[in-house]
């Protein structure tokens, strides 16, 4: 893709949970001093589609946090879904800029708990927390990138379109079709931590290249916690994967990590 | 060229009337020109400008009034129509229509209307036609731009008249802007029905044009007169190929706050649920420990606990959900209610009437029909009925190894662990913990 609406698309930053995303040109009229910005592409969706996921994405804008990206305008042409939102150079959690010590990730990690709790207090789950979610700054990290799946298709709880082991990340119950609480996101920050701590998922090694296969074995295998993770992060894993109603808040999680470090 | 409007042209606001509403120019290399709240700017050669401008004269002199947008933008689509294969303009109009906006915009231009809730934005850029469209509700600023459109002089207005410039920027008077401001986010397809006369840019499109998606029944020579015709008349995801995706026009919808924004925007509620409560109520029963089943069940598809010994007393309650469909390609639909399944499902029947949710499904050979197949929640069953696809629906029961076809119009119960292929290459699994 060249670009669309009056964005020029520069390069193609890769593929998201259910769509891709690229580095564009500020266009003239976004009343902001950015030179570069960065526009996520969803497939053609309905028109009723377009107005629930515009209204979730104001919903997001609408919540102070410093720890959440800026979005900046939605928009559809020719039934092709877009948003557009603030352009972090140094990478995310699954791929960052150039190497990063541990204690900037967990740094980065507990700015976006931050994020989720400012998320949770306005009534909204954040449904799709993961590594590549997790953006780094300088000195801590941003969270981005709603997870608009149930919004796009109703009644679903995951869409498909791309890279689909993100769903290492989501709380099982919600893919066995329990709704989303802010429960689900706070599995999610533990099921991150684990993966950057222990290098490796909850499940193991998933298949990559079959999604009813990959999502068959998240759906019948119990999450475990790898051995290699030091006992005080392997505590707060397990708390996050615990019933929902024992699970700590967003806020808990950021202040136990930042212990941590 | 660049601000000749500055000092010239523009009277003194009439005084003791401060709150109407303003309309001032924007810098730039074009013409302006505004009557009556009807807005124009425009970039053309010399002969189309001036048929613009009798259209805007036109529309002001046929009644003017709240309703003069809609003339407006049928005689500028008229005008551009005539002057479509000789030449090329940037323009961009607006006025008022029903309590609202219509607006209209081709070429290398862009409008903007905002509301209390958000703006707005249409652009033509790339478009080889024009679009049109019509916003709700009463706006608190409209700016039209050009491609060179600059900032407006604080001072400089333009009350009446036709100017050099790039742009006009329209701001409602106090009075105007305090009303309650219903947007076009609101109640979908409706905010943003085109004006009732319909200027449908596909209606009238050169016959050599590059491959623009249209249809054919819908080209009618220049100067038809209008016909109504479908609100969701736009194009649909998958008719347009990738390539020509910018040839369309663009809607967008500003998400940032801007420091001139008229009044922050009220905090959105918190999410409100995205549907009301579906669940059905259905006869069940409850294991031992509280979980409500299938009356029919063994064991309790929560815990697993054995319901033989139970004397058990049915009773009716809201239905869990029967489990999930995966899709092939990751995404995954929970069974709390009906799903219709095809490559344009939102027009289906049990979609209209709110008892199915539409599930989008496309291949790239086209071998999935519109509406392909109806997954049916009954009672504790899930049933398939096909919908008249083309290419057919086929199932692979659990425990078996080979498709075969269901018959069209007739439910077909499956069960956990059966995999349903739709045409030649999509397919999907119907996955639960409950064992029947």
């Amino acid at each position: 893709m060249q670009g669309i609406a009056d964005y020029d698309f520069i390069r193609s930053l890769g593929r998201g949970n259910h769509g891709e995303f690229f580095l564009a040109r500020r266009p003239e009229r976004l009343p902001i001093t950015d030179e570069y910005v960065v526009v996520k592409v969803l497939g053609g969706t309905g028109e009723d589609a377009f107005r629930r996921a515009t209204r979730e994405l104001k919903a997001f804008a609408a919540v102070r946090s410093p720890h959440l990206v800026t979005l900046y305008d939605a928009g559809q042409q020719a039934g092709v879904f877009y948003y557009s939102m603030e352009y972090l150079p140094d990478g995310s959690l699954a791929s960052p800029a150039r190497p990063r010590g541990l204690a900037d990730y967990h740094r980065a990690l507990a700015c976006a708990a931050r994020a989720a709790q400012a998320l949770h207090e306005a009534g909204i789950v954040h449904r799709d927390i993961t590594p590549s979610n997790v953006l780094l700054t300088e000195n801590g990290g941003k969270l981005a990138d709603l997870g608009l799946a149930q919004v796009l298709t109703q009644g679903a709880t995951i869409t498909g379109m791309g890279a689909l082991p993100s769903v290492e990340f989501t709380d099982p119950a919600l893919l066995r079709g329990d709704p989303a609480t802010t429960a689900v996101d706070v599995w999610s920050l533990g099921a991150v931590l684990h993966r950057f701590t222990a290098g490796t998922g909850l499940y193991g090694g998933l298949p990559v290249h079959d999604p009813l296969l990959t999502l068959r074995t998240v759906l019948s295998t119990p999450p475990m916690i790898s051995d290699g993770l030091p006992p005080k992060v392997a505590d707060l894993v397990r708390s996050c994967l615990d019933e929902p109603s024992a699970r700590p808040t967003a806020a808990e999680f950021a202040e136990r990590l930042e212990a941590l470090a | 060229m660049n601000r000749p409007h500055r000092d010239a042209q523009s009277p003194a606001p009439p005084p003791g009337v401060p709150s109407g509403p303003v309309v001032r120019p924007l810098t730039g290399d074009g013409l302006v020109a505004h009557v009556g709240g009807l807005l124009l700017a425009c970039d053309a050669a010399d002969e189309l400008t001036e048929r613009l401008l009798q259209a805007l004269w036109a529309a002001s002199g046929e009644g003017g009034g709240p309703d003069a947008g809609r003339a407006l933008i049928r005689n500028v689509a008229q005008v551009l129509a005539g002057a479509m294969t000789t030449s090329t303009a940037a323009c961009a109009v607006a006025g008022p229509a029903d309590g609202g906006t219509a607006v209209l915009v081709c070429g290398n231009a862009t409008v903007t209307v905002s509301g209390g809730e958000g703006e707005l934005t249409l652009g033509g850029q790339t478009a080889l036609t024009w679009t049109d469209r019509f916003v709700n509700g009463p706006a608190s600023r409209i700016e039209l731009r050009l491609a060179t459109a600059g900032e407006p002089h604080p001072r400089a207005r333009l009350d009446a008249g036709a100017v050099p410039g790039g742009g006009l920027q329209w701001t409602a008077g106090p009075a105007d802007a305090a009303r309650p401001v219903r947007h076009s986010e609101r109640s979908g397809a409706q905010a943003h029905r085109p004006p009732e006369a319909p200027t449908d840019p596909r209606r009238e499109v050169p016959a050599d044009a590059p491959a623009a998606p249209r249809r054919a029944d819908a080209l009618t020579p220049p100067g038809t007169p209008p016909t109504p015709h479908e609100p969701a008349a736009q194009a649909t995801p998958g008719d347009v190929p990738d390539e020509d995706i910018r040839s369309q026009p663009f809607e967008s919808v500003l998400l940032v706050r801007t420091a001139d924004a008229p009044a922050a925007p009220a905090p959105p509620p918190a999410r409100p649920d995205l549907e009301p409560d579906s669940r059905p109520e259905v006869w069940g029963a409850e294991c031992k420990n509280g979980h409500f089943n299938d009356p029919r069940a063994h064991y309790c598809e929560v815990c697993g606990i054995s319901m033989g010994q139970l004397t058990m007393i049915p009773r009716r309650g809201p239905r869990p959900p029967l489990g999930v469909l995966l899709l092939d390609d990751g995404m995954v639909l929970r069974l709390d209610t009906d799903y219709v399944m095809g490559r344009d499902p939102e027009r289906a029947e049990p979609v209209a009437a709110g008892t199915a949710r539409p599930a989008r499904v496309d291949d790239r050979n086209g071998s999935v029909s519109r509406r392909h197949l109806h997954v049916m929640l009954k009672d504790w069953d899930v049933m398939l009925v096909d919908l008249g696809s083309v290419n057919g629906t086929y199932v692979i029961p659990p425990g078996e190894s080979e498709y075969q076809q269901i018959p069209t119009g007739t439910p077909v119960q499956i069960w956990p662990g059966t995999t349903v292929r739709l045409g030649a290459s999509r397919s999907f699994r119907y996955e639960s913990h409950r064992k029947r």
